[in-house]
Formats: C-alpha cells, structure tokens, sequence
C-alpha cells in the first residue's frame, strides 16, 4: 500500500476502531467495564473542554495581537489579578477531587471479589500462562461461564508478569513470592484476549491467553469434564492434552519453526549435537531425561530455560511421560510408523493442537 | 599562615566560605538520602519481620559494636577540635587532633575487619552467599561451613540448629544479614573516603595551608567526618540493640 | 574592578584547541559541551526509535522470519532508547546545557559557585555515557529502562554495567543541582530579591531541590540491584524472602520526581518565551514561581502512582492517588498564565515561541492524559498500555524536549553570536509539531484498545494505529534534522546577533553576543526581569537596546537604585 493510501485509510479505521467497539474501547462485557467507561468519558469531556479552553486562547490572542511592526509600542495591561488566578486554582482544584471521588469507587470494586466468587490461580512463567481450576486440573486457557463471579489469584514462577484482559478493563501484577487478585464477571459469552502486560522478556509480546466465556452454566460444565476425564484417552490423546496443558505448545512448536526449545517436528530418533559437542541419538530415554532433567543435555543453540517437571507443581506422573514421548514421536516419519506398526493410531498427528 | 585566595567571581571571602559551607550541606543531604534506602528497606523487613531481625541481631557482638562507637565518637570530638585549632592558627594542634581521628577511624575499620571475618568464617551470612548457612536448601550449605572450625567449638549451624530452623524464618535472617552487610558496607566506605579526607587535610596543615582566615577545608572535612559519625549513631542501635 | 580589554574576545575565541574546552571552568563552555552532547545522544536515541518504529510498521504473527528485528534485539533496542533518552538526553538537556549556560549571567554572576564541581558533573556525564555504551558492546541490556527486579537481577545481559553508568550520571545531575542551588543562594546580586528572579532561575531552583533529594535514591537502588547480581544479597530476591515491589518503591521514589526534572526547567523556559515574545511583563510572577516549588515538593509524595496494579496495598492506591490530583493544579495555573501573557501584548512568532505554542498543545494534551493515569478506576485499565507511552512521549518529547529546543533557538544568539534564519526554523517547527502529533495521538487508541508496551509482536487490530504511528515518526524526525541543520547553517551564514535580538529584560541579553569570557565587562544593575520598558527596538541593529543606557556600558540600562522591592 501506498504511503498516501494508507494515510487516506488511516482516519476512517481510527473511527472504525478494532473490533467495532468504538472509537476508543473495545465492547465492555462487563458491569466493571461499563462503569469504567463512563469514568473514562467524564475525565474526557473535562480535558476536552480545558484544552479547548487554553488552546482557543492561545490561538485567539496569538492571531488578535500578533506583531504588526518591530518595535511597535504596547498598551499597559495588569501583570496580575489574584481574583482571576484564584479562581483558576480553585475550579481545578475542586474538579480533581471530583475525578479522584469518582475514580475510587470503580477502582475498589474491581479489587475486592464478591463472597463466593469462582476461583481461579493463575500463574505466569516465561512465557506461558497457567490457570488451576478448582475442579483440580490446570489449562492454559482462561474459562468462565457467563454472569458467574470469577476471581483470579494470581502469582509467577519467575520474573513479574501481568494479566490484562482488555475487554474486562481488569489488570493485575503477578509477582513471585505472592499472591495478588483481581475478578471479573463476564456479561456476554465470546473469545476475548488476555495479554502479559508487565515487561519480562524475549516472549513477552506472545504471552498471551484466550479468555473464553460460555454461553451458559451447561457449557462450561461440560467444558471442565472434558478437562478433567482423562482416564480413557490413549496415550496420544493424552500426549496430545498435555502439550497444550503443560504449556510445552509455548516453547516447542510442531511445524518445525523454532520458538524457543527445538520443535517436535521430526525430533524422534535424529542425532542431536550438544553444547559439547557430542552427539545423541533422540530416542525414549533421550526424551525421557529431556522432559525430566532438562538441562542435564541441551542441544547446541538453545539455552537451558526448560522448567523442572520432575517435582514440584508441574511434575510429569509416569503415564503422562508415556502419553507425551507418543505424542513426541508421532511428529516424526520414524515415529508415525512406529507407532502404526504397533497399531496404536497415528491420526492424531501434528495438525489437531490448531483447532483450538 | 596563608590567606584564602579568591576566586575570580566571588566577590568576597566571606561569600566564598559562605558557599563553600552551603555546599557541603547540601551534599550530605544527598548522602542521608544515599543512605536512607537502605533504612528504608531496614525498617520495611523488620516491620513485617520483627522476630527474624530480633533473632539475627544475637550473632553481633555489642561490645564491638558499643567499641567502634566510642571510636567514632571520639574521632568527631578530635575533628571539632581540629576545626578549633585551625580556627586559631594552632598547627601543632591541628596536626595533633586529625591525627587522632585518623587513627580512631583505623581502628574502627580494624574493628569492623574483625567482625566481618568472624561472620564470614560462622557462614553469617545473607542466604544467597556461598558460605552462608542461611541457604534456602540446607543441602547446599557447604560441610565446612556445617561442623566447627580449626579453633574448636561449636559452629552456629550446630549450636543453633539451623538445619531444622523454619524455612520462613531462616530467609528472613539471611534478608537481615543483608541489610547489615549492605549497611555496614556503605558507611565501611565512608569511613575509607573520611580516612583519605583526613589525610589530605593533615598533608595540607603540615605545609601550612591553613590559618584563622583559611580553614573551609578542616571545616568541610570535619562536617563530613561528622556525618559519617552519625549514621553509625543509627546504625548501631538499630542493628546491635534490637535483640 | 573594571579593566579595559579587546572588545572582540568573547568567551568561544578567548582560548583555542580541545584542551581549553575539555578542560574549561567556564560555566558557558561546559553548557555548550553538554549541548553538543545531548544532541549527539538525541541522535543515537532517535535512530533507535526509528528502528522501533519500523519493527513495529506491521504484525508479525508470532514469526522472528516476518519481523525487522528479533525479538531480543527489540528488547534491547526500546531498553536502550529509554535509558539514553532519559538519562543523556531529557535529565540533562534544560538544566545542565541552557541552565549551566544562562543561570549565571541571569545573576549578572561570572560564573557558578563550584566551577570545578561543575567540570566534575560534566566529565562524569561523559564517563556515564562511556559506560552506557560499554554496557551495550558487552552483551546489551535488555530490562527496560526501569530495571524492574527480579528480571533486572536474573537476566543474562549486561545489567552491571548499565547501571554503574545510571549511577555516575546520576551524581552528574546531582552535582549540577548542588551548584545551582547554593548558586542561586549566594550569588545574587544586591537588589536581586527572591521575587526579583527571572522564572527560570525558579524552575531550575525547583528542579535542583529534585536533584540532590531524589537521585541519591535511584543510585543506591541500582546499586543494590549490581550487589544483587553479584553476590546475590537477595534484598529484592523472593526466593531469598526479599520484595521485588520494594524495589519499585524505591525506584519510583526517584523517578517519579525525574519527571519533573524534565519538566520543571522546561516550564521555566517557557516563562522567559512568552513574556520576551509577547513584549510583556509575565503574568502572575508569584503565581508561577510558588506553583514550581509546589511541582517539587508534591512530585515527591506520588510515586506509588505507578504501582497501581503491582500489588501494593488498596489504601495506599488510594492515598497515592489523591495525592497525585494535587499536581495537576500547578501545572493548570503555569498554563493559564501563560495564555494570559499573551493578552493585549505584541505577539511575535518567531521560531522560539512557535515552540513554546507548540508546548501549549502538546503539554496540554500530555497533562490532561494525565488525569486518567490518576483515576484509580481508569488506570488499571490503561497502565502499562501505550496510552501511558504515549502520556508520557507527550510529556517528556512533546513538552519537554520541545522547550528545550525553543531555549535552544532563545539562547542561540547569545551562545554563538550569530542568528539563525526564522522561516526555516519556523517550517522545522511545524512539521516537528505534525509528525509529533500524528505519531503519539494514534498510541493513545492502541492503547485504549488494550496494546500493552514493550510488545515486540502485537494482534493484528492494532496495525492500523501502529502505521499512522510509524508514518508520524518518520515526518517527527525530519522536522527535527531540518531544525538541527538550520541551526548549524548559521555559523556559516548567519548574520551577526546583537547583544539583545529578542527584546528581554533578563540579564544574560545585557551584554555582548557571544558573551565575554567573564560575561559581563560591567556588572549589570538589577531591575524587574520582565520590565519590558527598560528596552526599545533599534532598528540599525534589529535588536533591542535599553532605553536609557548606562553610561559606563551601552548594554546595559540605567536603573532606579530606589526600585521597589514588590514586584507589582
């Protein structure tokens, strides 16, 4: 596109705005976000009108007396007026107090969760975001059905991270060492967006989460069912699970693309240099000690920044470890004949983590 | 004894010393600023933390600490006189009272060498130090550091039983042992660039640079000195007397 | 003690070689060197914006392949304009260039208190910048310009480097507020009471007290996170039981206040254009020095402001929130009284003022963006978007940095004795003010969209912005290069400056252009700075010289000894 075009263009989607919610915000979908709106535009009409004010003036009396000849002679006018300065002291004074009133009671709303609020604790690590559910299981998708009061307790692994979800108008620092919490209550179901908006590092601008409202109680119930059965899948399916639940999708891609380990992509049993220089055939116990211990041999290139899955919150149970080598090893030609051969099924192959 | 010299856009020495002296207020408002964060961060921890600072300020020795304090107090006593003495053009005086401080702050630092390696050789140290005992894992707290030392006798691992000590509590130990390095550390510094000051001030006075009509100098170091006294008036208590 | 000399030697030509300048005492050169400087740094800090802003031209989809740059040199690039453009350019540019430069001659003083301490804040500027540099070849830095912990303490890029550097600049600008300071205490002259000050030796007083109260504290917070790194002390470490939010604290502490280091001179400069361009006593003296001590001591009790969402406790949101209202009114007062200058006097738009009216605008624009960051309910929303990157581009680029280049074509004269061409100057002005605007407005609704900052990557919504955005930036830095060759075009064509071109009561215009090497060959007698009658345009120079010269020196006006001390 032309540099002329795209300025042509440029006002019309200003107006436009992004997802058709104005020219400022997105929809809000909830109470929180509508009264945070209202606060926003009361500000606004406030500034509006002071700007224009100063700007007028400046702009009048710059043209009204401007300079028609050097050194013409200036007509005597009064270098002060305390009335007039006190009266433009106290007006803002007055205003302001007005604004921090109004603002206070939106503020103190949206951080104090309603009694018997739904909670979920959500951490942040470099860089994926994790959401526990009371239900006992761990996504990295943020779920709620609509008008249910969701509380959020947050905290980070590493550095500070920060959930913002934009059309909620909520955001809230997760720091180590502690908890924080915000909440919400969604009015409206839909996908919306949740970005990391505290600075922590090369992936801090993918750092982001689906937040998805369903329509009602039913869905959402069916929902953490199907999160939480995962007795009958096979080791595939579970595999399959597992990448996106223990947020290996964040670092390992399956298309062969490198984010920020080495993808999946045709990993099974290929030679890997190490930082050594000595080579290792990936086969299931180079898989095995890589989940577990992986930093005890990093492949050339890639820095050690895998966490700890052999205790702690992440630990990976042995059937799991199971489910994610099948997984691991139906990304590759070898595997997938592999694993047909032992009439396992490798339909499950690299495509499906897209369908989200 | 020599006159001050004037600088080109004073317009008299009495507005030279004036501002001379002016400055070196402002300038220790910014080191009681310097310092203040590390008080901050002091009063933060021991707020919320009240029993681990308490805990941890066992391990120093208050009567190194109350030592060092007659030290420095003594040490300021004798640069006053010295701002005295080049008040009245008495060389040998002054010769004689920054000398003293000189020494008074050499043994102060003899004294805080003392109590340093006495900290490092117990593992008294904050938790992320190699030779700490306050390490979050009691596994990588080094063997040496766990059973005595050469001279004998138990080793604060032992005696106080770190290894079973709450992990909560332990950490904030370590914070404190921090703060007190840090603290410690930083005045440590001062003392160094007082004792340089002192110094420079006795090398001066030996080739008579100074008189009843020039003595900013001796003034301003003193002044100086008098700060580097007084943080440790705070820090003594708050980090000797709490236990 | 008058003694005659050579009428042509003035301070640029007294002394030859880079020795004399290197190693000058004079308060002139070292406000020139730090001139040259900060423009050099501007330079280094603008084409890394515009590297930004290229990066930033279009979505990536998540893929390093489609990106101009990679995500970790993104990182460091943002970082790294931050830290030069704050603490090279914006901290430094008023006060320790146009500040060091005026202030003394605005006393009719010959120089500052502590000429030497003021060559120290110089070279250890310099050595901070070396450092700064250093940091970059020896593995870059990557924090963000905050050096939040635990990310500044963990990171594997050159940290300590970068803020030994951040350190000595700091006690550069310590060192310069001290001198002004008791400059400003001890060197005025006889008749020159504290309401007999030109405003813009109250702004600089005001931002000195910031100076030396403020800095201390960010030098030893980032002292503690180069201990933190290298012997793990664990004060801001959580795994050691330490408080990364501690560290915010103590950071916002200081830069918080910074903010009005940057802007505080500024205001200043601002108070000497529109009462010079408006041929008129400035309105409401008192009304605008007492507001910038006000700015100084409130700047200090609302750092948690920025701290809203990070945790801290409710109640002192709340408390830091109200506090926080109470800037807007000085700055609201400042404003106004501006605008009221103008008001029946003889409105000049030369190149200075167009950029003070410039200023109005943009710091109107800035400050009351600034309401909504105040808001609790509205901050949690916008903090950490690019609605606060674009407040504060407003603020710092749009308000501050504009001054400084309004005092710049102010002073201009009288540092180099030549003036530059107006209309030039005035274009330059212009299309600074619209690429200025057409790159920071359209940030505001990323932001409000929810664009959070520092993002290398971000959701295809938000392109449509973020082309404007980079398209502003592009005119932005073209408006800004015209203007810096416009300047220097002048030492080769510029005509001869008179000692008082602007038709200014202060007394830096009451002698020579450029000024003689002690700054005045007679020591001025001390008037009201904004008695605009004491000077009349001479059309053989097209300059002002005083009505009723003394007769020992024909710059300099008689005045009444018996003045009154009022300034009303």
């Amino acid at each position: 596109m032309s540099p002329f075009a795209l300025l042509a263009a440029a006002p019309a989607a200003l107006l436009q705005g992004g997802q058709g919610g104005g020219i400022f915000f997105p929809r809000p979908v909830t109470e929180a976000a509508a009264e945070h709106d209202r606060v926003f535009f009361l500000i606004f009409w406030i500034a509006a009108f002071f700007f224009a004010l100063i700007n007028v003036g400046a702009v009048v009396f710059a043209v009204r007396y401007r300079r028609r000849r050097k050194g013409e002679p200036v007509e005597k006018s009064p270098s002060h007026n305390t009335r007039l300065e006190l009266v433009w002291t106290i007006i803002p004074t007055i205003i302001v107090c007005y604004l921090f009133w109004s603002g206070l009671k939106g503020y103190v709303d949206r951080r104090t969760a309603p009694p018997g609020a739904y909670t979920i604790y959500v951490t942040g690590q470099k860089w994926a975001w994790s959401f526990a559910y009371p239900e006992g299981f761990a996504s990295n998708e943020l779920h709620a059905p609509v008008g249910r009061p969701v509380k959020l307790v947050l905290t980070s692994n590493d550095v500070l991270h920060s959930v913002f979800i934009p059309a909620f108008r909520i955001k809230m620092d997760a720091v180590p060492g502690r908890y924080t919490e915000t909440w919400f209550k969604a009015d409206e179901a839909g996908r919306y967006n949740l970005f990391c908006a505290e600075y922590c590092g090369s992936q801090h601008s993918l750092m982001s989460a689906p937040v998805i409202i369903h329509r009602d109680r039913k869905t959402f119930d069916d929902w953490v069912k199907s999160q939480t059965d995962l007795s009958d899948l096979s080791p595939l399916e579970l595999g399959q699970r597992l990448y996106t639940l223990k947020t290996c999708s964040s670092c390992h891609s399956t298309d062969g693309s490198k984010i920020v380990g080495p993808s999946f992509k045709d990993l099974y049993l290929s030679e890997r240099e190490l930082e050594d220089g000595s080579t290792v055939t990936a086969d299931e116990d180079y898989l095995r000690r890589s989940i577990l211990q992986s930093t005890a041999q990093v492949v050339k290139g890639f820095s050690p920044a895998m966490p700890d899955f052999s205790a702690g919150p992440l630990k990976v149970q042995p059937n799991e470890l199971i489910g994610l080598i099948t997984f691991i090893k139906a990304q590759s030609e070898a595997g997938r004949a592999e694993l047909e051969a032992a009439g396992a099924g490798a339909e499950g192959g690299g495509e499906q983590q897209e369908q989200q | 004894m020599s006159q001050a010299k004037l600088a080109h856009h004073f317009e008299s020495v009495e507005q030279q010393f004036d501002t001379a002296k002016l400055g070196m207020w402002i300038f220790l408002l910014t080191e009681i600023m310097f310092f203040s964060v590390l008080f901050v961060a002091y009063t933060v921890y021991r707020a919320s933390h009240a029993d681990a600072f308490q805990y941890a300020s066992q391990f120093l020795d208050t009567n190194l600490g109350a030592a060092n304090t007659l030290l420095l107090l003594l040490s300021s006593f004798t640069a006053a006189w010295a701002v005295r003495c080049a008040q009245l053009g008495q060389k040998r005086g002054l010769m004689l009272n920054l000398l003293v401080t000189v020494v008074c702050a050499l043994g102060f630092m003899g004294i805080k060498y003392h109590e340093y390696s006495h900290k490092y050789h117990e593992g008294l140290l904050w938790g992320g130090a190699r030779h700490s005992i306050f390490k979050a894992d009691p596994a990588q707290v080094l063997p040496e550091m766990k059973h005595g030392h050469e001279g004998g006798g138990e080793s604060v691992w032992e005696s106080h039983h770190v290894e079973t000590m709450d992990p909560a509590l332990k950490k904030q130990v370590g914070i404190f042992f921090g703060i007190y390095f840090c603290l410690t550390g930083l005045h440590g510094i001062h003392v160094l660039v007082g004792i340089g000051v002192m110094l420079w001030l006795l090398w001066r006075a030996s080739r008579d640079h100074f008189g009843p009509d020039n003595f900013t100098a001796v003034d301003l170091g003193a002044l100086y000195w008098h700060l580097v006294d007084l943080i440790w008036i705070f820090l003594f208590p708050l980090l000797y007397l709490i236990s | 003690m008058t003694h005659a000399h050579d009428p042509s030697l003035n301070y640029l030509n007294c002394r030859k070689g880079l020795r004399s300048w290197l190693g000058t005492l004079d308060h002139k050169r070292i406000g020139v060197m730090y001139m040259w400087s900060i423009i050099a740094s501007m330079i280094l800090g603008g084409i890394l914006a515009m590297l930004i802003r290229a990066e930033l031209w279009a979505p990536n989809n998540g893929d390093p392949a489609q990106a101009v740059l990679s995500q970790d040199t993104y990182n460091q690039f943002f970082t790294l304009h931050g830290a030069i453009m704050i603490f090279l350019v914006i901290i430094p540019s008023i006060p320790a260039a146009l500040g060091n430069f005026v202030l003394p001659m605005m006393l009719g003083a010959k120089d500052v208190a502590f000429p030497r301490i003021n060559r120290l804040s110089y070279h250890l500027y310099l050595i901070g910048a070396a450092l700064l540099v250093v940091s970059i070849l020896t593995g870059g830095l990557d924090t963000g310009w905050t050096f939040y912990a635990p990310y500044s303490t963990t990171t594997e890029t050159s940290v300590v480097v970068a803020v030994f550097g951040a350190f000595v600049l700091g006690f550069s600008s310590i060192f310069t507020g001290l001198n002004f300071i008791v400059t400003i205490h001890k060197m005025r002259p006889p008749g020159m009471g504290w309401f007999k000050m030109p405003l813009f030796l109250w702004a600089l007083y005001a931002t000195s007290i910031i100076q030396i109260l403020a800095t201390p504290v960010l030098g030893l917070a980032l002292m503690l996170i180069a201990v933190e790194r290298i012997m793990g002390v664990g004060i801001f470490n959580p795994e050691l039981g330490g408080d990364p939010v501690l560290f915010q604290h103590l950071f916002w502490f200081y830069s918080h206040p910074a903010v009005y280091v940057m802007i505080l001179p500024a205001m200043g400069v601002l108070s000497e254009c529109f009462a010079t361009f408006s041929r008129k006593h400035i309105f409401g003296y008192r009304f605008i020095a007492y507001s910038s001590i006000a700015i100084a001591i409130f700047s200090f009790i609302v750092w948690g402001h920025h701290m809203f969402v990070s945790g801290q406790s409710q109640l002192a949101s709340v408390i830091f929130s109200a506090l926080t209202f109470s800037v807007a009114i000085p700055s609201a007062i400042k404003v106004f009284n501006w605008v009221a200058t103008m008001y029946k006097g003889s409105v000049s738009l030369d190149t200075p003022m167009l950029y003070a009216l410039s200023v109005i605008w943009l710091f109107g624009i800035g400050g009351l963006t600034g309401l909504f960051l105040a808001t609790l309910s509205t901050d949690i929303h916008l903090h950490d978007t690019y609605f606060v990157v674009a407040h504060f581009h407003f603020v710092m680029v749009g308000s501050a940095l504009f001054s400084f280049l309004a005092g710049v074509h102010y002073w201009w004269p009288k540092m180099f004795g030549v003036m530059y061409r107006e209309w030039p100057g005035r274009i330059a002005c212009a299309v600074s003010f619209v690429g200025f605007n057409l790159t920071f407005i359209p940030q505001f609704l990323a932001g409000t969209h929810g664009m959070p900052r520092r993002y290398w990557d971000y959701h295809p919504m938000y392109e449509p912005y973020n082309k404007v955005s980079t398209i502003g930036a592009v005119i932005l830095g073209l408006g800004l290069v015209w203007a810096l060759v416009n300047l220097l075009r002048s030492f080769g064509s510029g005509r001869q400056a008179p000692a008082n071109p602007w038709g200014a009561a202060t007394l830096e215009w009451m002698t020579p252009s450029p000024a003689p090497p002690h700054n005045f060959d007679f020591a001025p007698a001390v008037g009201d700075p904004y008695d605009m009658d004491l000077v009349r345009y001479d059309e053989s120079i097209d300059g002002y010289v005083p009505v009723r010269p003394h007769p020992d020196d024909p710059h300099i006006p008689l005045v009444e000894p018996a003045e009154q001390e009022d300034e009303q």
